[in-house]
């Protein structure tokens, strides 16, 4: 189910966090995101000779250009939070990412339209209040 | 000021996720995840270049670190998969709460060599709302 899939996922982006925090302090932000990238391309160039995937540019033709921006973001992502964190406690960092990401959701899916059930409002509420709980008053650190 | 530049950051990447899985309804999974790691390889290459950043010590990385793009490709694909179906703000808040709940083992744990955070009151008050809001909205 998507849920638990999304769970999961979550569980993989703490553990590429601390594989990048850990290289970073050894070689820096700069080269462990280009290690990352490249890592990955690598992955995604054998998906493609193997089959697992192929490739097709003609896709791009009838793709907004919007739609590449996640791409751009990411990279800046890493970049700027390798600056900022640094800057503030890393509680303050935390609830401030946080508030930026879940007002973010919610406002997109107001603009595109989602449908909300009571039930995914109620789990949303309380998930989000267990997140808000272990921000405000859990230790003042995050793995 | 600075502030402000952190919810930017969060709200960054609310925005990447959503523009990503845009991207693959637009152009299937495959595709998606390919155009993406290109423009972010070229995006890091750019700033490497800029920089002027030097190999340097690339022995003394630990070698599981090499996963790490493995791990990210694998993220992005599910990423996608997920905010298709259940959309922006579920996916977020339970990408959130798959983070909270691994670091709240490897704290309790001590696991990755790191120190030991015992589980505290709060812990345990925040990781019930969190799993009650997950049965809810399994229910």
């Amino acid at each position: 189910m998507f849920y638990t899939l999304s769970l999961v996922t979550g569980l993989m982006i703490l553990i590429q966090t601390i594989f990048n925090s850990e290289s970073s302090k050894k070689i820096g932000i700069i080269n462990s995101t280009f290690i990352n990238f490249i890592t990955s391309s690598l992955l995604l160039a054998l998906l493609i000779i193997s089959n697992v995937i192929s490739f097709d540019a003609s896709v791009m033709a009838a793709t907004p250009v919007y739609a590449y921006i996640g791409g751009f973001l990411g990279a800046f992502v890493i970049i700027a939070s390798s600056f900022i964190i640094p800057k503030m406690s890393i509680f303050k960092s935390t609830i401030l990412i946080f508030l930026g990401q879940v007002a973010t959701g919610l406002a997109i899916d107001y603009a595109i339209g989602f449908d909300f059930s009571g039930k995914k409002i109620a789990g949303l509420l309380l998930i989000s209040a267990g997140l808000l709980v272990n921000i405000l008053f859990s230790e003042r650190k995050r793995a | 000021m600075l502030n402000l530049w952190a919810v930017l950051l969060g709200s960054s990447v609310s925005f990447l996720i959503f523009f990503n899985g845009v991207l693959s309804k637009y152009t299937g999974e495959g595709n998606s995840l390919v155009i993406i790691h290109f423009i972010g390889l070229a995006v890091i290459g750019l700033i490497y270049l800029l920089k002027k950043e030097r190999f340097r010590g690339l022995a003394s990385v630990p070698p599981y670190f090499f996963t790490s793009g493995i791990i990210g490709v694998g993220v992005i694909f599910f990423e996608n998969l997920a905010i298709k179906q259940i959309g922006a703000s579920i996916t977020i808040v339970l990408l959130m709460s798959g983070q909270l709940f691994a670091s709240i083992i490897i704290d309790a744990f001590g696991l990755f060599g790191r120190k030991v955070y015992k589980l505290t009151l709060a812990k345990t008050i925040s990781l019930a709302l969190m799993l009650s809001g997950i049965t809810v909205l399994y229910l």
